[in-house]
């Protein structure tokens, strides 16, 4: 080890003169001594720092498991939202909109359509009208033709029966026409008086209902938006969370990587003990001090393998990691 | 969960490997030195070492030699943790089957990192 070669080359120099072993013997007991002084502060400031260190990580672990589990539930909150929204809300929200857009649609194609038959319907009574002014026409020429006849069977005299039957029937053909056609004509007039108010308000109930469709269809608009948008803002709150998170966690492994100097000053305060142990058998050999003396200083409280096996400057640096 | 046993006669760093080999999903256990290290893979159920050099009664290279002299634990990944970076220290660690060199202070993520590698997630 590095000390034996010193002390071994340390053996060959002259011994200085007019030292004797028992003053020697006191010396080495002097320092041993000391450094059994020095070795107890050291383990007293490592045990102290050692503690204080540990109680930081604890806090710091504390820290971090707290901030764990806010995230944790907050994904909770933000994830059963995020899928009530998914599932259930914008499920519902879409569907009802789907069925209201559907039936605003039928609602107005109805519409449309009653309004048209109310055109039909008007236009056919108005029809019916022009038919009864016809039939009017028809009847007035069967009755022309039935006096005709009773003119021509009083003419004839007692040879027309058949023109007489024939006025007759004529005559009440006619009546009964003009009796089924009046009743026509009062049933077109009052269709041709109430087919345009029907008609209008069917215009009327198409104007709304199409009003109601284009208005119902910009609300479900405004509504599928707003969804899209809470939907938007749950998956950015839950992918902010997942980031606060891993900030957290890096910040905390920062920390415990600078708490690890309480073991690199540890190791370094112990190797006090080696140094000065060194100093130790390199004062006494210089001083002349026989095997003896010199086996009788105490070991050193800590050695490192390092020291121990070569002084060459390190092939890796703090926080380096070497994969073979 | 896969469980890496952290060797060093340090607390503190025990404590701070092992949180955050914790963070990152590992079961950990810790020895305080080479002996309690080597009793300690008795139990079984180890997947990784983690080892400093330093230690008292049985060092980390003088731990990795004897476990990797036991055919149980010979193919064992073990991985130094250690304030040395010393060159002859390294290739004798590297000779005696070590999987990597950490030196003090160490980076969690790195660490980690190197954890993954050597038995995955």
């Amino acid at each position: 080890m590095v000390w034996f070669a010193r002390s071994a080359r340390a053996a060959h120099l002259e011994p200085e003169s007019g030292i004797d072993g028992s003053k020697l013997r006191k010396s080495t007991q002097a320092i041993s001594a000391f450094r059994d002084k020095l070795i107890k502060r050291v383990r007293r400031v490592n045990e102290t720092t050692a503690l204080e260190v540990t109680e930081a990580a604890r806090y710091l672990n504390t820290v971090v498991e707290v901030a764990r589990n806010y995230v944790q539930s907050s994904q909770k909150v933000l994830g059963r939202l995020h899928v009530q929204g998914e599932d259930n809300l914008a499920q519902l929200l879409m569907t009802q909109s789907k069925f209201l857009r559907r039936h605003a649609r039928e609602m107005s194609e109805r519409a449309a359509l009653q309004d048209e038959r109310a055109r039909q319907a008007a236009a056919a009574a108005k029809s019916i009208a022009d038919l009864a002014a016809s039939i009017e026409r028809l009847a007035g020429e069967a009755r022309l033709l039935a006096v005709n006849a009773r003119i021509e069977s009083s003419r004839l005299g007692a040879q027309s029966a058949g023109f007489e039957v024939l006025a007759s029937e004529m005559q009440r053909l006619s009546d009964e026409v003009a009796t089924t056609n009046e009743r026509v004509g009062e049933l077109a007039n009052r269709l041709g008086q109430d087919l345009p108010w029907i008609a209008q308000h069917a215009r009327d109930f198409r104007k709304e209902m199409e009003g109601f469709s284009s208005t119902a269809t910009m609300q479900l608009d405004d509504t599928e938006r707003a969804v899209g948008e809470l939907r938007a803002q749950l998956k950015a709150a839950s992918s902010g969370n997942g980031m606060i998170m891993e900030d957290i966690l890096r910040a905390s492994a920062g920390a415990l990587s600078h708490l690890q100097f309480q073991d690199v000053v540890a190791q370094e305060l112990r190797q006090l003990d080696g140094a000065a142990r060194e100093a130790q058998i390199e004062a006494l050999s210089r001083l002349g001090a026989d095997s003896e003396i010199v086996s009788e200083v105490p070991d050193a409280e800590y050695t490192t393998v390092g020291e121990a096996i070569d002084s060459q400057p390190p092939v890796a640096d703090s926080g380096e990691v070497m994969l073979f | 969960m896969k469980k890496i046993l952290v060797v060093d006669d340090s607390a503190t760093v025990r404590q701070q490997v092992g949180m955050a080999l914790q963070q990152a999903g590992y079961a950990v256990v810790e020895a305080g030195d080479g002996v309690e290290g080597l009793a300690a893979l008795e139990k079984g159920g180890v997947s990784m070492v983690i080892c400093d050099v330093n230690m008292p009664r049985m060092s980390g290279l003088d731990m990795l030699e004897n476990l990797k002299r036991d055919a149980r634990h010979a193919n064992l990944p073990v991985v130094m943790l250690t304030t040395e970076g010393h060159p002859g220290l390294v290739e004798r660690a590297k000779k005696a089957g070590a999987k990597g060199w950490i030196v003090k202070p160490f980076k969690a993520e790195l660490m980690i990192a190197a954890v993954g590698k050597l038995v995955g997630a």
